[in-house]
């Protein structure tokens, strides 16, 4: 998994461990409680990403879903050049 | 150099002429704080004395803050069915009354209607407010924010306060509606979502016109969250097309009536600053270590604007040392070349601050001559 310490933080708050279970933590909200999602064409976007739609609009995403999310999220260098 | 006093400091910074010190510049939001400073127990009664003593006695550029009036937290229902948990340094919407579409389309509406008819009366608009419990949201009408402005302006004496902040849309829109009902308002409803926002913005020029004529500051604030930590919280395409025209007659309204400008928006925001300083902003604030932004590189490149509030209140302040805390302050200093800059948290001194760290900061700005 990706590393979530910030470089520049001075003081350390949180271990790894610690850091690796909230993301462990939040891989399980997100696979096994899922999330609410009114929209049905964002529902419909999740669902062809991987996703799965259960009733009553919540949509349960696995975790190679989201890391895949993750990874293409852009960097703020890509950021630069989409502006300009 | 002769002793400046604040608001000459603050004036100087913002016209690059000589300093004696870097100015402070900060929201006090931590009632053990003004207590220690001052020496007094906060109560009902004496709030607005005892924390205006506070912020004269420790900076020299207080943003528009809240009152600690009422200490214990409480919640409230408006008449469009928003619940609120209200505290003294902040309020934060807890329920929303949008379970669907149809009703965050309905509600969309009914708030444009609400904005035009205020301003048309001449009064400010509870729907278009940032609720955020600063003082100036408590009234209705202008002279009422303008009154008490300028009662909080003379127990501040020489220390200058920002003018009402304007949030030009975006903020207000995300929160009242929620990000992912804005998103999707936005996303199917694009026209009647643009409305909106520029119902905010002219309740936000409504707000300018009526305070700026007063004189009682020379310095504003426009505050617009852009960015996360890790980079910008829109498409870019959003923000220029968008957010940019929008922003800019925020600046433009301030600057006909002779004011300075801080852009203050939190997170990494490095590829936004050049086009912020083009559209007239004065500084950029704040300028958090956490979220990659520096002090130095930023002196690099943009030698001629004035940047605030770099020492970090999640970790550095909260966590830290006094001893770091002077480190970083120091730092700040040097790196910024001793001109040019507002000196601070990156955002308040917030409750979990301890008291002697917040002191080792500004005690650090205020004796570091130049």
């Amino acid at each position: 998994m990706h590393n979530t310490r910030m470089k520049s933080a001075p003081l350390d708050i949180l271990s790894n461990e610690e850091c690796d279970r909230i993301h462990g933590t939040t891989v399980d909200i997100l696979r096994q409680i899922g999330v609410h999602v009114p929209h049905a064409e964002a529902r419909s976007i999740l669902a062809d990403a991987g996703a799965r739609v259960g009733p009553d609009d919540r949509v349960y995403i696995p975790e190679d879903v989201l890391l895949k999310a993750i990874e293409s999220a852009p960097l703020p260098s890509q950021e630069s050049r989409w502006l300009r | 150099m002769a002793k400046l006093d604040s608001t000459t400091r603050v004036l100087n910074t913002f016209e690059g002429k000589p300093l004696d010190r870097l100015p402070v510049f900060d929201i006090i939001h931590n009632v053990e704080f003004v207590e220690q400073v001052t020496g007094e127990k906060v109560t009902a009664d004496n709030a607005e004395d005892v924390t205006c003593q506070a912020v004269r006695q420790n900076l020299d550029l207080v943003r528009h803050f809240c009152i600690p009036a009422d200490l214990e937290p409480r919640y409230e229902v408006d008449e469009d069915g928003f619940q609120y948990r209200v505290e003294w340094w902040t309020k934060e919407i807890k329920r929303r009354p949008i379970s669907s579409m149809e009703d965050a389309v309905e509600l969309m509406k009914k708030d444009i209607e609400a904005i035009y008819t205020c301003l048309e009366q001449g009064k400010f608009c509870h729907q278009a407010k940032e609720h955020l419990q600063l003082f100036g949201e408590w009234y209705d009408y202008p002279e009422e924010v303008n009154d008490h402005f300028e009662r909080i302006v003379k127990k501040l004496g020489d220390t200058m306060m920002i003018a009402p902040e304007t949030v030009p849309g975006l903020y207000t829109a995300t929160n009242r509606y929620g990000f992912d009902w804005f998103v999707y308002l936005y996303y199917d409803y694009p026209e009647l979502t643009l409305q909106y926002y520029d119902a905010l913005i002219d309740h936000e020029l409504f707000r300018i016109d009526s305070f700026a004529p007063t004189n009682l500051s020379k310095v504003a604030l426009i505050s617009e969250a852009l960015a996360f930590n890790t980079g910008l919280m829109w498409p870019p395409e959003f923000i220029r097309t968008v957010v940019y025209p929008r922003v800019k007659k925020c600046i433009d309204r301030w600057k006909k009536y002779g004011y300075y400008v801080i852009l203050h928006s939190d997170g990494n925001k490095w590829t936004l600053i050049q086009d912020l300083i083009d559209m007239g902003a004065d500084s950029i604030n704040p300028c958090e270590p956490l979220a990659t932004m520096e002090v130095k590189r930023f002196r690099d490149e943009y030698p001629d604007t004035v940047i605030g509030s770099m020492v970090d209140c999640q970790y550095s302040l909260a966590f830290g040392t006094p001893e770091e805390i002077r480190s970083e302050t120091i730092k700040a200093i040097e790196d910024s070349g001793g001109a040019r800059t507002l000196i601070g948290s990156t955002s308040e001194i917030h409750h979990a601050i301890p008291v002697e760290n917040a002191l080792a900061m500004y005690e650090t700005a205020r004796n570091y001559w130049l």
